[in-house]
């Protein structure tokens, strides 16, 4: 990484702040991006890849600098609101979301929606200015990490975020580890990317696989809808409503907290395709190790909101940084932006800095001036919102199936993702009738495929010789991480069956 | 580029699948073992017949019913609006959700909200 580069992508900061600052139409389309992302978000079953892939053919006719605010205002809108329905109705609206469900569900059964929301919505925009910042001032320092990045590193990341999920998700971490492996098995249908053979693929559709936003919608959606209904008289969001402001005090009484989670979410997010719905987790994890109230975690302790909200928004940042500089997404909403760039004529990869000078800081400010336009709208239209989404579950939750139906079919317009995610609900509400967590089995789907192929390329390239994949540092390190988080577990399951014996 | 097979089963398509499930099998019966030793095996019998006398489970069962209608039978059959309209109809009917004044107006909102303006919106087409 050349270093004068990197500089000069400072010091053409100011600059690029004044200039995006000067064109109203770009700060309206990213106030408008914004204001869509967050609806998109709070709709269970309508995802930021959706509507930003649905605009993608629109911001062809408009200039690159709108373009490309539009779509990432509607990333970092839709990234921002996920957690609302989290809160709201436990169903988190984006993957990232899934450790917000934790805390903030509980938060809001106890009648403290705005407190949660709050604290979520404020977290996020913290989360994205500081995970921004960050991703411009270490640049080439995570470039040169990203780098060092190879598949074994990728598998390793995998592999934490489930054994994290796992471990945290539920009340015992061997049916959170047993519904990951659930997941990562689930992964595996359909065709593999090494060889091209279709694992388990008895009928056309399990030859393509499962795809990711059914499983999704019919395991956190339709599973929460059979929860809430078969009791005749479910719980209701109550407590006081109002406007969802910026809570300094709370940023300040969290600022370790969320300082702690952006510094690993930023780290985490460089890795491809892994890194966004695995550092919440990460993020979350750390805060309750480090937390006076860790005992607190997981019945609506407000700093596993600020946590895990925190890391989720400040990811993007890291994501950022493998596609700009080599051009690799790092997530959905990041191979969009990366399309959207070749649309453009803007090549994303080593030379960009080169070629374009100011378009990372350009990409930066975007982010940050998105954040505040997210933070605003949702002082505009979060009251309305919770006001939806406290409406009587009775009314809600079959608009919610009905909705994840629409989303399911979204996904690939075919009856058979409707059929895939009717079935995954159904599985899932077994699960939860059992107490296994659901989080880990949809994070398994998720990076499955990634971690699969990760590691059989490792392999290859190793020529399956173990010692040189093990004396690779990053890898060491998460791999002494991982043995660290299964060992801890391990004990404390132990202690506390202990415990639990009466004799 | 090394043919399938040639790093032996570490390579070969299975491998992840073939390991998920061993370690998967392993923790199932750890999981077994301590629920064999906690006594669950004595509530076994009483299992299935409290699955039975439970209000929540054939509430469960009737939701259950309305979705497969939805999903299964009505989805690709009929138009997707009919459909979603009948789907809310049944469902508020059975969670009473008030009288027919108020069923038929969230019915109507929630037909018009998810089978014509969302798909409008996005510009895609209906099941």
């Amino acid at each position: 990484m050349d270093w004068s580069l990197v500089l000069q992508e400072w010091k053409l900061l100011p600059t690029v702040v004044l200039q995006i600052l000067s064109q109203p139409l770009l700060v309206t389309t990213v106030a408008f991006g914004s204001i869509l992302g967050m609806i998109v978000g709070m709709l269970p079953g309508i995802s930021a890849v959706m509507a930003m892939s649905l605009l993608i053919g629109f911001t062809f006719r408009v200039p690159a600098e709108i373009g490309l605010g539009l779509l990432i205002a509607i990333y970092v809108g839709a990234m921002a609101a996920g957690g609302v329905t989290a809160i709201m109705i436990n169903i988190p609206g984006t993957p990232a979301a899934a450790a917000t469900v934790m805390d903030g569900f509980p938060m809001a059964k106890q009648g403290k929606v705005n407190e949660a929301v709050e604290a979520s919505f404020s977290a996020s925009f913290v989360g994205e200015i500081f995970g921004e910042f960050i991703t411009l001032v270490l640049l080439p320092f995570i470039g040169l990490i990203a780098l060092k990045m190879g598949d074994w590193e990728i598998f390793l990341v995998a592999l934490v975020g489930i054994t994290l999920a796992g471990a945290l998700a539920g009340k015992n971490p061997l049916k959170g580890w047993i519904a990951a492996l659930i997941g990562l098995v689930i992964a595996m249908v359909g065709m593999e990317d090494i060889w091209a053979y279709p694992r388990f693929g008895y009928t056309v559709e399990l030859q393509r696989g499962f795809t990711f936003v059914p499983a999704l919608i019919g395991l956190f959606g339709l599973s929460e809808v059979f929860m809430v209904l078969r009791e005749k008289h479910p719980y209701q969001i109550i407590g006081q409503r109002g406007w969802v402001l910026v809570n300094f005090s709370l940023i300040k009484k969290h600022i370790i907290t969320i300082v702690r989670s952006v510094l690993v979410a930023v780290g985490i997010g460089i890795v491809p395709g892994v890194g966004e719905s695995a550092a919440c987790w990460v993020g979350y994890d750390m805060a309750r190790r480090h937390s006076k109230n860790r005992d607190n975690f997981g019945k609506g302790e407000v700093e596993g909101v600020v946590a895990a909200e925190a890391a989720n928004s400040a990811c993007s940042g890291g994501a950022l940084v493998p596609s700009l500089v080599f051009g690799i997404p790092g997530s959905g909403p990041t191979a969009l932006l990366i399309a959207a760039m070749f649309m453009y004529g803007i090549r994303p990869g080593p030379l960009l800095m080169i070629e374009r000078p100011g378009f990372v800081a350009q990409i930066v400010v975007l982010f940050w001036l998105s954040a505040i336009c997210t933070r605003v709208g949702a002082i505009l239209i979060s009251p309305s919102f919770i006001r939806i989404l406290s409406s009587p579950r009775e009314i809600l939750l079959p608009v919610t199936g009905a909705l994840g139906v629409l989303g399911a079919w979204a996904a690939g317009f075919t009856l058979f993702d409707v059929y895939s995610m009717f079935a995954f609900g159904v599985f899932g509400y077994l699960l939860r009738q059992r107490d296994y967590p659901l989080a880990p089995m949809v994070l398994g789907i998720l990076v499955g495929g990634f971690a699969d192929t990760s590691l059989r390329r490792a392999l290859l390239t190793y020529s399956s010789d173990f010692s040189a994949m093990l004396s690779r540092p990053i890898g060491l390190v998460l791999l002494a991480f991982l043995l660290f988080t299964v060992i801890t577990q391990v004990r404390a399951m132990l202690k506390k069956r202990r415990e639990d014996r009466p004799w | 580029m090394p043919q399938r097979g040639h790093l032996g089963v570490l390579m070969s398509p299975g491998f992840v699948p073939l390991f998920t499930g061993i370690v998967l099998l392993f923790l199932s019966i750890f999981l077994n073992l301590r629920a064999i030793r906690s006594g669950a095996h004595r509530k076994l019998r009483q299992w299935p017949r409290e699955i039975f006398e439970q209000e929540e489970n054939r509430r469960f069962v009737f939701i259950l019913g309305f979705m497969v209608l939805y999903v299964v039978v009505l989805l690709g059959r009929i138009h997707y609006i009919a459909a979603t309209l009948i789907f809310h109809v049944l469902i508020f009917i059975y969670l009473k959700v008030g009288g027919p004044l108020k069923i038929l107006l969230w019915t109507l909102v929630a037909t018009f909200l998810v089978s014509f303006l969302l798909p409008k919106a996005f510009e895609m087409p209906v099941p």
